[in-house]
């Protein structure tokens, strides 16, 4: 979708014009393209944890890094060493009140597997294999601190005032915050799986709250690969593809439907199956699209009401792409630019079918680079771009990308929420 | 009785916020005779030390006859041993907190707490002893002795960094320990000074060839 276009022009722009002043004052711009890439991931690599993750999530860089750094960042956040077999057992019984040797008929105190902020643990109860995630001591107030650490990088990272930046730098923080109440997580896994529950080939575990707690959350062990094992075994086509339309259903549901989002995917939460089904874990990560900028960005990913100029300019204002201030030149400029990359990424939905490929992926990453050589993305005056914008848009560029790595071809024409989103902006199209 | 006149100690002096100036003070709260007090204890010095030294006894007792406990590797131990000896100490949390507000930094805490090192040592040593019988822990013999004072000296460490926490539920106190401990069971196992040595001891024994 056309979301990443916000995220895509924002995050690379800023990063680069970053990387130039932190590097050397003199560097040409030449340089600094050829550079940028190398120079962005040296600059990131410095941060640590949730300081790495937010300046990831502000820059977009895992939209516009080359894909071989995309891979190293995604390991560079997992870096907190396993917790002890006693602290875990500690952590379980002063969250849940019980042991976990009394609550399960076996608990494995060696972990399986690290989750962003804890790890997981497999347990027996009743015949049954549950996963049980266990949260890191104080990853709550170590969130916090890093994140005073990452604001001043940041803000010379986007060239602008923190106060300015005040309303992304809050979004990160909300979402990196609510991910450390479990609590939070069994009532949206459990409400997202139960609206997506007729989603054919999608799955969910069974949540058990009454063994959970703001750190503990008890799940079914799901069986499955991620993406990469399960490219490895060599998969036919047409599984790739079966794989690629549950997703793709999945995620146009959550969005059109629930308006809220699982914004995590992390290759490590989708459990592949070898007929194709997919299961889907960790919900800690849930964007709520607010009803207002749902009408307001997401129009645009349909031609007509994207060929409507009227309608276009409030869309692009509402979501603080456009500021009444702009010159004409930085309007049409803007504008134009927008909505090339809107198109380019709105082309999966114009046809009955679409086929997926890394050139695809790679048009976007150019247009991107093409857009920043616009001074006022180069140079922004004032920062733009819709906060809601930044987990709507990498939720759809993860998305976008995992169906690259299947070379999927789906079938893209079956929405439902074009027409609505038509009938919304009806009279003003007419107009 | 014992725990009763070290319960009493401890609501005698939150109380009145200084401890009680002779036993007689300590023993008309509790309505017992001196007499009966020193058939427990010899001295106020001694309730005193007994007020970390009889929780330090609790902790130990409970789990020197689980099952669990004794298929531990030596650091799941001392972790476990940690974890359970800081939380019996909540409830004289206030106590604790009045006592040691003159902590500046851990090793002040080294005087005041001899009583409990000891306690500590005689807990602590045959673990080791067993670990190192077994090749768990190198036998470093005479650097060995510091093994347990090094992990005393860790627990003085927690004692300390817990009483400054004022985290929900002392989270910050669990990564602590399980962080310090960690860290100082790498100095008690093997490691790389071991490898340097075992490497000075071949070249040694190739130059006499």
């Amino acid at each position: 979708m056309k979301l990443v276009g916000a995220g895509a022009k924002i995050g690379g722009n800023y990063l680069k014009y970053y990387a130039k002043k932190t590097l050397n004052a003199d560097t040409t711009k030449e340089e600094l393209h050829t550079n940028n890439a190398n120079d962005i991931y040296q600059s990131l690599s410095q941060l640590k944890g949730s300081a790495l993750k937010v300046a990831q999530m502000l820059s977009m860089d895992k939209n516009l890094l080359p894909r071989a750094y995309t891979d190293k960042f995604a390991l560079s956040q997992y870096s907190a060493p396993p917790m002890s077999g006693p602290l875990v057992v500690r952590t379980f019984q002063k969250s849940v009140g019980k042991s976990p040797f009394d609550v399960f008929d076996q608990f494995e105190t060696q972990c399986t597997a690290a989750a962003s902020i804890g790890q997981v643990h497999k347990a027996q109860k009743d015949g049954k294999t549950l996963a049980v995630k266990v949260q890191y001591p104080g990853i709550s107030d170590s969130i916090q601190s890093d994140l005073k650490m990452v604001k001043p990088v940041a803000n010379a990272m986007f060239g602008l005032p923190e106060k300015e930046m005040q309303k992304y730098f809050q979004e990160v923080e909300e979402k990196l915050l609510e991910e450390t109440n479990y609590t939070l997580e069994l009532q949206r896994s459990q409400q997202i799986a139960g609206a997506c529950k007729d989603i054919s080939d999608v799955f969910f575990p069974q949540y058990y709250p009454e063994f959970s707690s703001p750190k503990v959350l008890v799940m079914d062990w799901l069986e499955g690969d991620h993406l990469k094992e399960f490219l490895d075994k060599k998969p036919s086509q047409a599984v790739k593809n079966r794989v690629a339309q549950a997703l793709w259903d999945f995620y146009n549901f959550q969005l059109h439907t629930e308006l809220a989002i699982h914004a995590d995917p992390h290759p490590g939460n989708f459990l592949l199956q070898e007929d194709g089904r997919v299961g889907v874990i960790d919900f800690g990560c849930v964007k709520v699209v607010p009803e207002d900028f749902y009408w307001h960005y997401f129009p645009l990913l349909v031609p007509e009401i994207r060929n409507n100029q009227p309608v276009v300019d409030q869309l692009l204002s509402h979501i603080e792409i456009i500021f009444p201030q702009d010159s004409q030149t930085v309007k049409v400029e803007l504008q134009t630019a927008f909505l090339e990359m809107t198109a380019l990424l709105s082309r999966p939905f114009e046809s009955e079918q679409f086929q997926f490929t890394h050139e695809f992926i790679d048009a976007i990453y150019a247009k991107g680079e093409e857009i920043y050589q616009i001074p006022e993305v180069k140079r922004p005056t004032q920062p733009r771009g819709s906060k809601h914008a930044l987990y709507v848009n990498r939720t759809y560029f993860g998305i976008y990308s995992m169906m690259a790595d299947l070379n999927a071809s789906i079938e893209t024409k079956s929405n439902t929420w074009s027409g609505k989103l038509v009938d919304y902006w009806k009279d003003k199209i007419k107009g | 009785m014992k725990n009763q006149i070290v319960s009493e100690y401890v609501k005698y002096c939150l109380k009145k916020g200084h401890a009680p100036a002779n036993v007689f003070q300590l023993c008309e709260e509790l309505s017992l005779t001196e007499t009966e007090f020193y058939s427990h204890f010899g001295s106020l010095e001694k309730v005193e030390e007994a007020v970390l030294v009889t929780r330090w006894h609790a902790v130990a007792e409970k789990f020197s006859d689980d099952e669990q406990f004794a298929g531990f590797g030596l650091t799941e131990k001392m972790l476990t041993l940690h974890f359970a000896f800081i939380e019996s100490l909540r409830e004289i949390r206030s106590y604790l907190l009045w006592k040691y507000q003159d902590w500046k930094n851990p090793m002040d805490q080294v005087k005041g707490l001899m009583a409990l090192r000891n306690a500590f040592q005689q807990t602590v040593t045959p673990l080791l002893d067993s670990a190192s019988n077994q090749g768990e822990i190198p036998d470093r013999k005479v650097v060995s002795k510091l093994n347990v004072e090094a992990l005393g000296m860790n627990l003085a460490f927690v004692m300390h960094f817990w009483l400054k926490d004022d985290s929900a539920d002392f989270e910050r106190t669990d990564a602590c320990i399980e962080k310090s401990v960690q860290l100082t069971m790498d100095f008690v196992g093997r490691n790389a000074v071991d490898k340097l040595f075992d490497l000075g001891k071949f070249l040694i024994q190739g130059f006499q060839k």
